[in-house]
């Protein structure tokens, strides 16, 4: 395999495995925060519930683009 | 007041996200051709497909399994947690379908994808709180 080849299969993993890290610890750091919230005021939970999809929808944002462009380069850039 | 309002956020995220579905292969169509036309359609409706699972998550009475009765918060966190790792699979395997399985172009497909997105993080912006 070739220097070039290997590096972009490299770059492929890190930009999968960094954008799966930085959701894991954003969904993290929510799920907590839903945790303390529905731990002092039960009765909100249901509105609690909703914004957790909704911010779980933008922290997703980014790292799902970096899985998209991370499949561009191991399907169509590595021959 | 604030479940109403995110209600509308999610809803304002789709109809953004169904009007660029319908547009991009329209243009893409006009502009490029074909092909490019239905890679950018792929990529768009991988965006909304994510959108429309969590919003499947998010309708009333998701994933109850006592029926009536009060869930505790542990209950729903699971719930996100699963719905957190069924979109990103789903993502996975419907980018590598199209780009592995379908020989789409792949930079149409990946255009398609971004902007879907990118609907994500401006669509709710622009909804007033009142």
């Amino acid at each position: 395999m070739e220097m070039a080849t290997a590096l972009l299969y490299i770059a492929g993993a890190l930009m999968m495995g960094l954008g799966a890290l930085g959701a894991a610890v954003g969904i993290g750091i929510l799920g907590g925060r839903f945790l303390e919230g529905a731990a002092r005021q039960p009765e909100l939970i249901p509105m609690l519930r909703t914004q957790f999809f909704i911010v779980m929808g933008l922290v997703d944002a980014v790292p799902m683009i970096a899985v998209g462009i991370a499949m561009y380069i191991l399907f169509a850039v590595v021959k | 007041m604030g479940s109403s309002l995110m209600d509308r956020r999610i809803r304002r995220v789709l109809s953004v996200q169904f009007v660029f579905l319908l547009t991009a292969g329209l243009i893409a169509y006009g502009v490029w051709g074909l092909e490019v036309a239905r890679a950018t359609w792929f990529g768009a409706f991988i965006a909304t497909a994510n959108t429309l699972l969590i919003a499947w998550h998010m309708r009333p009475g998701s994933g109850r399994s006592n029926k009536g009765g009060e869930l505790g918060a542990q209950h729903y966190l699971r719930q996100f947690y699963r719905s957190w790792l069924e979109r990103y699979l789903m993502v996975g395997v419907l980018l590598a379908s199209g780009l592995g399985g379908l020989k789409l172009m792949p930079l149409a497909l990946l255009a398609g994808f971004i902007l879907g997105q990118l609907i994500w993080i401006f669509a709710p912006l622009t909804i007033k709180e009142t």
